[in-house]
């Protein structure tokens, strides 16, 4: 019954966070990450299909040989090792450029450099070209931005909440000073 | 001692795993002929050592490799946090099943417990989406928990007194040791092998070879035994909500949330700081296991250094100081962009951070009477602090996901939770009474 409940009130926990932790307008920089995930994995034996049915889902399929070369062998694995993207540059009209650096499994390619161009419709962002490097726009690693940065008011808040848990903890534990005890032990 | 005439002594309760301060402590093993033979005190040790190692290897898996399972099953930051709920659930489950041991045995209860532990890593090696993942490693967890607290009760019953701290420290050791082996197969690249990361959960089969060869030489414990056929008798087991009905539950809550509080963003941290390394800073898998392997084997100097501060210095002063270098180093991690820095922050972080264990634990069983120890201290593990290993995980997945988190960074969102860790001062300062060099009897009362 114990395991029950808690398991009852972990989830409603969980559900309350994913919806208050989430919001509904998507980063370029998120979809450009789930797109390279695609991207690379369009090499790995059994999941091509679906890597590409995924890729098509967040941008241009037709871009896929440009940071995966169809000639290329990569054993089966997925194309990149690694790869990390940086803060957008966003337009006006609506597109937006993410510098990315990856890194290829196997071929002359090695560590490459590319800014991915997204265009937003209706609330989605979409992978329409892949540019050649930007000289302003760079990873986090090479010194650029985070794709995100939480703003100082976030840091505030933080400490608000902090300073109430510690009010809240403060109470709870004067209550449990006072309240009656119900049973000494032997 | 002869059937007619019991002796009061009694077995420690199972699925206390921070527990180690058993009700059988001070019962005269020799006269009650309860003493085992060193060489099967050894053979014990090694085969309760897997199940040590094990626990810390799994659970540095998953905190390790989370951007290969992230890959495999290309799901977002937040479904990765999500799905630590449920998984993270099974060590509070192993808590219910591990007490099944005082009724079963402690020997079938470890048995079935490594079996069932390889089992479902066997079939995590086999997931074939996220959710069939988190749920074949929420059962592998269940039985985990269970096999080390099952284990940690067998050596406080079967170990004399003066080797027991002994045995303890070599289990806890070989917790941290798992982690450094998953760090060292990371840097062999394991996971760019042809099974990935799934390498890593078919060397979790390695307990059931060991099981099979030494299983007809593991015995049950001599206490256990003893009291199912009448030669000692138990003392009465508690409610185990006993705690909360005494005086003593104003500093279950205080230790309570204290251990709450610090583990949300504790393991919050030690779960995405390699996906952080990697997907944030740009990190490559080696230079991660060379991170942690570094770090783990220095930082782990913090829990001795601990252990002495907290002796000389006493034990609210040496938690205040780690408390505060721990978030210090930690938000210098989660900030800085310079690898150096990085590398001295997470060693100090480590050191700081896992290394205030000792006190901690101090808090969790000192300051309660002794009949209600073993309680109290379950509930500090097994309900506040996996709250933080439930939790911590979670919140980080879901604020920080880069697309739709409400903070969108993994490392501004575990700098933000951090300074969940200053109540934790306070709780310390304003309601922890001192037992540097008290007798235990004298601070209970």
């Amino acid at each position: 019954v114990i395991v029950l409940a808690a398991t009852a009130i972990l989830i409603a926990v969980g559900a309350l966070v994913a919806s208050v932790g989430t919001r509904s307008v998507e980063r370029p920089e998120g979809v450009a990450e789930r797109w390279l995930r695609a991207v690379g994995d369009t090499t790995r034996t059994g999941v091509s299909a679906d890597a590409r049915r995924r890729a098509s889902g967040h941008g241009d399929p037709a871009l896929i040989p440009a940071l995966v070369p169809p000639g290329q062998s990569y054993n089966g694995s997925d194309a990149f090792t690694a790869y990390e993207v940086g803060h957008a540059s966003r337009s006006a009209a609506g597109s937006a450029r993410v510098p990315v650096r990856l890194t290829h499994r196997s071929g002359p390619a090695g560590t490459e450099h590319v800014a991915l161009v997204l265009h937003e419709t209706e609330g989605s962002w979409r992978v329409l070209a892949v540019d050649p490097p930007d000289r302003v726009l760079r990873v986090p690693s090479e010194g650029g931005p985070p794709v995100s940065r939480a703003p100082m008011t976030l840091y505030l808040c933080a400490l608000m909440i902090v300073i109430a848990s510690g009010g809240v903890c403060s109470l709870l534990l004067r209550l449990a000073e006072r309240s009656p005890v119900a049973a000494q032990g032997p | 001692v002869t059937p007619g005439e019991p002796t009061a002594a009694s077995f420690a309760s199972a699925g206390i795993p921070t527990n180690f301060d058993p009700l059988s402590i001070g019962a005269p093993d020799a006269q009650i002929g309860l003493r085992r033979d060193p060489r099967y005190l050894r053979l014990l040790l090694v085969l309760l050592v897997s199940a040590a190692f094990f626990e810390g290897y799994d659970s540095s898996i998953l905190a390790l490799l989370l951007p290969n399972i992230q890959a495999t099953f290309h799901v977002s930051e937040a479904a990765l946090g999500i799905t630590r709920i449920p998984i993270e659930l099974g060590l509070f489950a192993a808590f219910f099943v591990a007490r099944l041991s005082d009724r079963v045995g402690r020997r079938p209860m470890l048995l079935w417990s490594v079996v069932g532990y390889t089992a479902f890593t066997a079939l995590t090696a086999a997931s074939w989406d996220i959710w069939s993942f988190a749920a074949f490693q929420f059962a592998s967890r269940i039985f985990l928990g269970a096999e080390f607290a099952v284990g940690v009760t067998m050596i406080v019953e079967e170990f004399p007194t003066e080797r027991r701290a002994r045995a303890l420290g070599t289990l806890l050791t070989f917790s941290a040791v798992g982690t450094i082996v998953v760090g060292i197969l990371l840097g062999a690249g394991l996971q760019d092998g042809p099974l990935e990361w799934r390498a890593f959960y078919v060397i979790g089969l390695a307990p059931l070879l060991m099981l099979a060869v030494l299983r007809r030489r593991l015995q049950e414990t001599a206490r256990f035994e003893a009291i199912r056929t009448g030669l000692l008798r138990p003392t009465r087991q508690l409610d185990l909500f006993e705690p909360w009905r005494t005086p003593a539950r104003r500093n279950l809550l205080a230790v309570g949330l204290l251990h709450m509080l610090r583990s949300i963003p504790l393991f919050g941290s030690t779960a995405w700081w390699a996906f952080y390394a990697e997907r944030e800073r740009g990190f490559s898998a080696t230079e991660v296991a060379v991170f942690i392997i570094c770090a783990y084997g220095l930082g782990c100097i913090g829990y001795y250094v601990c252990g002495r501060a907290m002796e000389r210095f006493g034990r609210r002063p040496t938690a205040v100081a780690y408390l505060t270098g721990g978030l210090a180093f930690s938000l210098l991690l989660f900030q800085t962009a310079s690898k150096p820095v990085s590398f001295i922050a997470l060693l100090l972080a480590v050191f700081f951070g896992l290394g205030m264990g000792p006190v901690m634990s101090a808090f969790a069983t000192e300051l309660f009477p002794t009949h209600l120890r073993g309680q109290s201290a379950a509930w500090v593990r097994n309900v506040f602090e996996i709250a933080g290993y439930v939790f911590g995980p979670a919140l980080v997945g879901v604020l920080g996901d880069h697309a739709n988190g409400a903070i969108g960074n993994v490392g501004d969102t575990i700098s933000a939770l951090m300074l969940l860790q200053l109540p934790c001062v306070w709780l310390i300062w304003r309601y922890l009474p001192e037992t540097k060099g008290l007798d235990l009897a004298r601070v209970t009362s």
